[in-house]
């Protein structure tokens, strides 16, 4: 019943794995670059230790296959998968060789939630990382977030004949432009102007705060790309609560709400179809969600008693808000907070916020918001159906760039996306609770995984037992494929090493 | 025939003849005298009493066991236990000790310089105790040593003052706390720690707040007094050229693979 793969398709998954790991070789040379100029030796041998690695691993990965022709679709799913695991191993030796973790898994752990822009951390002694090591964190993120694909497509790795198998397995159906090359290249475009701006903007205020130029301007650089990412990860320990500024925090969750709408929305805007963007399916449902959420996170803060004040409310309430919704992962309430002070419900619904997530199309996590919003509609049909007459024939539509209808095929997606979010928000739970943590932290942290949300009730630290640290890993892969190309893989993984059975001779 | 009683000739009980009463006051006030005198000695508190500190209050909260706090740069107790709650109660057993033969030899009875003659309830606690402190620590007066690291964050609303971040010295954990200090106060840092440099370690003396209302919710640590407990110093990296040696025959090896992979594919069309 399930096809296996055969020995040219591991050849050519090989081949194409090699192209990305030889890719990812450059970007390394982006934190060696920032070492010697900090002159940082010591990372400098790491990270030129580490491009020597990924060259030898890559080039003899392309040997497997010299020419290795068009991808199909179930190889174009295999490269996809594996290309986060594969790179979060490369990505993980120079962080292991900086001597901040204590333990290989403990640096696979950064190196996938880097790449998989979740933003969950288990470093030690953040406050005492190179800038090199620093540079490479946010690099991850930047990659990761774009998406491997779509930064190895932007740079025509993989030709044109392949290009939209790999774009769709990445889970991106949406083309920005009807040319996937082109789509990707806009994307990385209007990424790097954005990043560009919040720089610059983010290096005066730090600047202003009493930093030192260099710290002001690389700080800046990394928390723009973070921030538009949804990533989470922060230069120092503190996260967002390190800066004191209440100015850095507005530049933040501006640059966060961005981050979470769709690329397709802004060529949208840059034409000036602004009609289109404000009857877009997943703005109105971004709208009445938040709406929803902020009553009831604010009811709930303000039984905290300690945050129920309103400039409190303001500042750290809606700043986790948005942090939670577009799972980017800052903070500037610190985990022993979320835990001891900031009422349970509300603890929860972060969890839930995060558990949606942003758009599709964007760079935020979680079920998506489209996701919501076509089950929504799918009710809404439902309910029709049942009081229209037999005779009558319910259409039901939504906008996005154009009036589309909610088809039966379009439902059955996203349903199933939206039940394989929900089964692995719980088994990540259990998971939790089974290591003994409480279970609130553990629905919270396994949500913030899965949806990579980032944010930490502090279940994600050094030492945390290997087992849930596993678990995790999986949870934050998996959530970035959104399952499909992930279950797809491991089916065809089992399918291609399970024996076949011969049938006897003699049968007739 | 019947001999005299013996009467003192010389001393003081000669000279207080007179009526019995006057003799027995007296021998109850030297009684009385003497008891005062070794109550006194005997309480392990009584060279604070002039400080005006609590006498068992104070012990509970650890002040006074720290030998030179401000030169140790450790939490100060003898026992040298990092977590605060260790140490008080390394304190309450050892109340109950009796006194040592020699005050000058009793540690537990050196005074503490740092400590301010009319502060109350204080907490000598570390920084990994106040990064998972729930509401009990929420406005006491604690007592911390750290490490500096980052940058001196000026306050947006009193320019005055500014933010630092103190990380703890235990290589177990990454617990930092924001500290809000003058600016003359953070004149004393000499090195603010990040890579290749260690920071000043600074011992800070403030209230504490979980949910700080000043400071629209934030965790900090308001200081009132600071020292420099260890300087901090610069260690940067050396070049060395062996080091680079792999890395640079690694890549040269994955060059000449990548070369020769090109020359293969140009062959073959």
């Amino acid at each position: 019943m399930w096809q296996r793969f055969t020995l040219y398709d591991i050849r050519v998954i090989g081949h194409y794995l090699g192209v990305l790991i030889l890719f990812f070789s450059v970007s390394l040379a982006i934190p060696l670059i920032t070492a010697v100029a900090c002159q940082e030796w010591e990372p400098a041998t790491h990270y030129l230790l580490t491009i020597g690695i990924s060259l030898i691993a890559g080039s003899a990965l392309r040997f497997l296959r010299i020419e290795p022709g068009r991808l199909d679709r179930q190889q174009a799913l295999a490269v996809t998968g594996l290309a986060w695991i594969v790179l979060a191993v490369v990505a993980t030796i120079p962080l292991f060789l900086s001597g901040h973790y204590d333990r290989p898994i403990d640096a696979f752990f950064d190196g996938v939630s880097g790449l998989t822009t979740t933003g969950a951390s288990v470093i030690q002694d953040l406050n005492h990382l190179s800038y090199a090591d620093n540079m490479w964190r946010f690099v991850m993120h930047f990659v990761g977030g774009l998406g491997l694909i779509v930064v190895a497509l932007s740079f025509g790795l993989f030709g044109k004949r392949s290009s939209a198998s790999l774009y769709s397995s990445e889970g991106r159906s949406e083309h920005v432009v009807p040319n996937v090359i082109q789509s990707t290249q806009m994307i990385a475009k209007v990424s790097l102007i954005v990043i560009s701006l919040a720089t610059l903007i983010l290096t005066g205020m730090c600047l202003f705060m009493g930093m030192e130029p260099i710290r002001a301007v690389l700080q800046s650089f990394w928390l723009a790309i973070s921030g538009f990412m949804t990533s989470g990860f922060a230069p120092m320990s503190e996260s967002v609560m390190y800066y004191q500024s209440l100015g850095i925090e507005v530049v933040l969750m501006v640059l966060m709400i961005i981050g979470t709408i769709s690329f397709v929305l802004y060529t949208a805007l840059l034409k000036g179809h602004t009609e289109m963007f404000f009857r877009d399916l997943e703005i109105r449902t971004m709208v009445i969600w938040l709406v929803a959420v902020t009553a009831v996170f604010a009811t709930a803060l303000a039984g905290s008693g300690a945050f129920s004040d309103l400039g409190v409310m303001l500042r750290r309430g809606l700043f986790m808000l948005i942090s939670g919704f577009s799972t980017t992962g800052f903070q500037n309430i610190s985990s022993n907070q979320l835990v001891t002070v900031v009422a349970s419900g509300a603890f929860l619904v972060l969890a839930l916020i995060m558990a949606v997530g942003g758009s599709a199309g964007s760079t935020a996590g979680g079920i998506k918001l489209r996701r919501v919003g076509i089950i929504s509609k799918s009710i809404v049909a439902t309910i029709k159906e049942a009081l229209a007459p037999d005779s009558a024939r319910v259409v039901v539509d939504y906008n996005h760039m154009g009036r589309r209808l909610v088809t039966p095929e379009i439902v059955k997606e996203a349903m199933t996306v939206f039940t394989l979010f929900v089964i692995t928000y719980v088994l990540g739970s259990l998971a939790g609770i089974a290591h003994g943590y409480e279970a609130t932290s553990a629905i919270f942290e396994s949500v913030a995984m899965t949806s990579n949300g980032g944010l930490s009730s502090g279940i994600v630290t050094s030492g945390m037992p290997v087992t849930l640290e596993v678990v995790y890993i999986f949870q934050m892969w998996a959530g970035r494929l959104e399952f499909v190309t992930l279950i797809a893989l491991v089916v065809k993984v089992i399918a291609s090493v399970r024996p076949r059975f011969k049938v006897k001779e003699g049968r007739k | 025939m019947m001999r005299p009683p013996l009467r003192p000739k010389h001393g003081i009980l000669a000279s207080a003849r007179g009526p019995l009463l006057a003799q027995l006051a007296l021998a109850l006030a030297v009684v009385a005298l003497v008891a005062a005198c070794v109550l006194a000695f005997a309480s392990p508190t009584a060279s604070y009493a002039e400080d005006g500190a609590e006498g068992e209050p104070a012990v509970e909260a650890g002040v006074g066991t720290a030998p030179s706090p401000a030169v140790s740069g450790s939490a100060g107790k003898p026992t040298a236990a990092a977590e605060g709650g260790e140490g008080e109660e390394d304190e309450e057993e050892e109340g109950e000790d009796l006194p040592h033969a020699s005050v000058d030899d009793d540690f537990e009875n050196l005074v503490n310089p740092q400590q301010l003659p009319d502060s109350s309830f204080i907490y000598d606690t570390s920084i990994i105790d106040l990064s998972t402190a729930d509401s009990y620590y929420d406005g006491q007066t604690v007592q911390v040593t750290g490490e500096v690291v980052g940058d001196c964050i000026r306050d947006e609303a009193d320019p005055d003052y500014c933010w630092i971040v103190l990380t703890t010295v235990s290589s177990e954990s990454n617990a930092s706390i924001s500290v809000h200090m003058k600016r003359e106060d953070a004149s004393k840092i000499d090195v603010y720690g990040k890579y290749g440099q260690t920071g000043t370690r600074l011992q800070v003396r403030g209230t504490f707040y979980l949910v700080c209302t000043e400071h629209t919710g934030q965790t900090d640590l308001h200081a009132e007094y600071v020292s420099v407990a260890e300087k901090g110093s610069v260690h940067a990296d050396a070049f060395v050229h062996g080091e680079f040696i792999p890395g640079l025959v690694l890549v040269l090896v994955g060059l000449i693979m990548l070369l020769v992979y090109y020359r293969m594919r140009e062959r073959r069309r």
